[in-house]
């Protein structure tokens, strides 16, 4: 077993680790139906307003505030649910991973903060997507977790619907419908790693 | 000046105690990681607890893991780590054994 070979085993093992159980899905799909409720709320496409900002600026300013309670629900629930099925691991750390994070978040940041004032409106946020469904769909297809591939073919769909239609209520419609999918999708996921996983009692040493 | 000896099968030491299958996962496992717990060990490697336990206590005895105990919300939860003497010798294990696979492709 060499280093290439350790490397792709840690890497499954952590990808497994961290997706099992469903429940950063259902919490991203959370994420997504509320924050399109709010929109809701606000009757921006029903009114059809256009602000000068963009859907994607109004939506993210909306966000921000569900982030913390969302990330610490996550954080009680893999402590409560996850950890006593399935244990607790710290994977090793290497130099090239936090290469790739550190470099994927810039390129993420350059996309969505920088580069928008210099490129046509619209085309900034199909990138950013694009970027993001490659994300999803590489590992996807690597781990053979296909649910994977579905979030980032529905996410590259999404962002390709929304500089198409180019209206509120077409962008509306897709991240609400893509909130549904992904927290259905988790649901269904956390149901059967509760299924598979059952806590085991009585730990002997 | 004498011609440098080329390694045969018989220069190289494998180590007994990483060599059992069992202990092999478990040695695997603990070295992609800084730590890891008992149930994630148990699940990992497919052993049994009685199983997984007296391996570890093998292995602990070699000095190639340390084993903490700690108790979270009154529940005992166990803490297998790799020893620097353990990641050591897991990485002379590996490199013996492929040397041992080159030498047996010659």
């Amino acid at each position: 077993m060499n280093d290439h070979d350790l490397r792709k085993l840690k890497q499954e093992k952590l990808f497994f680790y961290l997706t099992v159980d469903g429940l950063a899905e259902t919490g991203a799909g959370i994420f997504l139906v509320v924050i399109s409720l709010v929109l809701l709320k606000m009757n921006f496409f029903i009114e059809d307003i256009k602000p000068a900002t963009g859907f994607t600026e109004i939506a993210g300013s909306n966000a921000i505030p569900l982030i913390i309670p969302l990330f610490v629900s996550l954080v009680i629930l893999k402590r409560k649910v996850t950890y006593p099925r399935i244990g607790i691991v710290r994977f090793r750390a290497t130099m090239k991973g936090v290469i790739l994070v550190v470099t994927c978040l810039i390129a993420v940041l350059l996309l969505s903060v920088i580069l928008p004032p210099y490129i046509q409106p619209g085309i900034e946020g199909f990138i950013l997507y694009a970027f993001l469904s490659l994300c999803l769909i590489v590992p996807g297809i690597q781990y053979r977790s296909f649910r994977f591939v579905l979030y980032g073919c529905m996410l590259m769909a999404g962002s390709a619907l929304t500089v198409l239609l180019n209206t509120f209520l077409a962008q509306w419609m897709i991240l609400f419908l893509s909130g549904v999918v992904v927290t259905v999708s988790g649901i269904v996921c956390l149901k059967r790693f509760l299924r598979t996983y059952p806590v085991l009692r009585n730990e002997k040493e | 000046m004498k011609p440098e000896r080329k390694a045969s099968v018989s220069d190289l030491e494998i180590n007994k105690t990483i060599h059992e299958p069992a202990r092999l996962k478990i040695m695997i496992y603990l070295f992609l990681t800084d730590f890891a717990d008992f149930v994630y060990l148990m699940h990992q490697t497919g052993l049994t607890q009685g199983n997984l336990s007296s391996h570890l206590s093998k292995l602990e005895k070699e000095e190639l893991v340390c084993i903490t105990k700690e108790f979270v919300e009154k529940t005992p939860r166990t803490i297998i780590s790799l020893t620097e003497k353990g990641r050591a010798d897991f990485n002379e294990y590996r490199d013996s054994v492929l040397q041992l696979l080159d030498l047996s492709q010659m």
